[in-house]
């Protein structure tokens, strides 16, 4: 456990140390904030929102609606080093010959990313605050929890993936178009944006699969049980993925 | 303290470690020694638990590491090549980070760390980022990581590789002064340092030990006495001359025009034989020294004769299918 956390504080250091963390938070706010004030938008049944002082409700569904594409789009620039780096420089060397385990060092890393997810949505709170602050009748504040820990699960399920993604490469670069190739068709299975490509046949496994469709009851508030336990089950699928794929280069 | 027995590993169809088995005592220094790709990397990666062998046995302390790797990996300290480190941590984070992976607490581990630091020198480096750092303190802080935990056998690869003559100076002397309190087993394809820094040597050639034991023994059993000289003389001189002395010719490579050989034999007026027979023959003689081959011709002999023996048979094998 102890283990654990040292390899979490020391990705954390790295992260900071990089310009990677400020250029993955500042984007995010950035992105997400202008989208919500001035852009309008699709959202993934096609239906339109105006944006934030036009659409003129108290409620942050269009805010959260951009999560899912906008996680898709950024999460893949948070594994670029986690393993890559390791593997380039050799200190995967030193640090599977240490006394620690495989998930410990698996599990660690991946902390490392969600927390920079939490760091970015605890500064993205000015939000709420500020259309709390502009609406006459206040913010409900359960829909807003709601969103946050449901966004706070999906964008868990991308670090996931982007992380298994990432196992397999020695190479930033590659690490970073490997978790793009997979996370953003997962950002967009089963929205109306793809619905010309995708055949008919396949559309109940994209619109069961895809993030941003999963997101949209949780955009509302309203955290479904169903899709809180879709993105944990897919966490934990390729998180288990990982540590198994950390083993086997053991037995190369 | 460390025994591997038998010991066989396979990159695909290459077969990289040929049944290498050897036991190391506690407090031995051994030196790996073998040229570029014999499997002495592979071996030490293996005893690390870095990887899994493709066959055979390997215990520290009694303990096998595949079945028990944690335990393993805890007892060993470990320099792989090229001393990989984080570069965007300073020397101080780093060496803190390793000790909390090694599950250093309290006082215990500021402990550590200070002496690691006091033993490798690198106090004055304490708050320099890793990057800053020149390959000799790269080397130090890879040392300094490897002993934090006081282990049991200490492993490193090529500690030397790669730096200046003073640093490689006092890298071995780091490395004795380590090797008072742990087991030490390096790697190098550089005789003058295991020579320098160790009580043992294995010499490993195309997967397997062809020699082990002490220096001074290893140059007693496969050295030869002989003569060695430098002459101005057609290249088929050489084989007229040993024959004078019944022994038999090498060409020691050196530069200049001039020829120069060593004759192996065992009889002790060979010097004096060969200046008859040069001065008969009209041939300058430029130098006669009677010597005993060195380590270094014995790591020769070993290590390309061999070749030569296994190219022939691969080459015999090929021809028969």
């Amino acid at each position: 456990m102890s283990r654990m956390t040292a390899i979490w504080k020391k990705e954390l250091r790295s992260y900071f140390n990089s310009p990677i963390a400020y250029i993955f938070i500042w984007f995010f706010l950035v992105l997400t904030a202008i989208r919500f004030f001035y852009l309008r938008s699709e959202g993934p049944q096609g239906q339109i929102r105006e944006n934030f002082f036009l659409a003129n409700e108290a409620s942050l569904t269009s805010y959260f609606s951009v999560f899912p594409i906008a996680l898709g789009l950024l999460v893949p620039m948070l594994c670029m080093r986690l393993w890559p780096e390791e593997y380039k420089s050799g200190t995967i060397e030193t640090l599977m010959t240490l006394p620690v385990r495989a998930w410990e060092v698996v599990i660690g890393k991946f902390m490392a990313m969600v927390s920079i997810l939490f760091v970015t949505f605890s500064l993205s709170l000015t939000v709420p605050w500020a259309v709390s602050l502009a609406a006459k009748e206040g913010l409900d504040m359960g829909p807003v929890i709601g969103g946050y820990l449901g966004a706070l699960l999906m964008g868990a399920a991308y670090c996931a993936i982007a992380l298994l993604m990432s196992a397999f490469t020695r190479e930033q670069v590659i690490a970073l178009i490997a978790a793009f190739i997979v996370c953003l068709p997962l950002a967009l299975a089963g929205t109306a944006y793809v619905e010309g490509p995708t055949p008919a046949w396949l559309s109940p496994v994209t619109k069961f699969v895809g993030f941003a469709v999963r997101f949209q009851s949780i955009e509302r508030g309203v955290l479904d049980l169903r899709d809180a336990f879709y993105f944990l089950s897919f966490t934990l699928l390729f998180v288990t993925l990982n540590i198994t794929v950390v083993e086997a280069r053991r037995l190369r | 303290m460390l025994e591997v027995r038998d010991l066989h590993k396979y990159y695909g169809s290459f077969h990289a470690v040929r049944g290498i088995g050897f036991d190391v005592a506690r407090g031995e220094i051994v030196g790996f020694l073998g040229p570029n790709g014999a499997g002495k990397t592979t071996t030490m990666k293996i005893i690390v638990g870095y990887m899994t062998m493709s066959a055979g046995e390997v215990r520290v302390d009694g303990l096998d590491v595949i079945a028990d790797s944690l335990e393993v990996r805890s007892r060993i300290g470990y320099l792989p090549e090229n001393a990989p480190l984080y570069d965007d941590m300073t020397v101080s984070e780093y060496l803190a980070f390793i000790a909390d992976m090694r599950g250093l607490r309290g006082p215990t581990r500021k402990e550590r760390i200070d002496h690691v630091m006091g033993v490798c020198s690198l106090e004055e480096k304490r708050s320099a980022g890793v990057k800053t750092l020149s390959k000799g303190f790269r080397q130090r802080v890879g040392l300094a990581q490897s002993i934090i935990h006081d282990p049991k056998l200490v492993i490193l690869d090529e500690p030397t590789v790669g730096l200046d003559p003073n640093q490689v100076v006092e890298i071995r002397e780091l490395i004795r002064e380590i090797g008072q309190r742990n087991t030490v087993i390096l790697s190098s394809h550089i005789l003058s340092e295991v020579e320098a820094t160790c009580s043992r040597v294995l010499i490993v050639h195309r997967g397997d030990i062809v020699a082990n034991g002490g220096i001074d023994e290893l140059e007693r059993e496969h050295g030869e006495r002989g003569v060695e000289i430098e002459i101005e003389a057609p290249a088929k001189a050489a084989d007229e001359l040993a024959a004078a002395v019944s022994g038999k010719a090498r060409v020691v490579p050196g530069k200049g025009e001039r020829l120069r050989l060593f004759i192996a034999t065992a009889e002790s007026d060979a010097a004096g034989r060969i200046v008859e027979l040069a001065a008969k023959k009209g041939w300058r003689l430029h130098e006669a020294t009677r010597r005993r081959s060195s380590l270094e011709d014995v790591f020769r002999t070993l290590t390309t004769e061999n070749e030569v023996e296994e190219v022939r048979t691969s080459a015999a094998e090929e021809s028969r299918s």
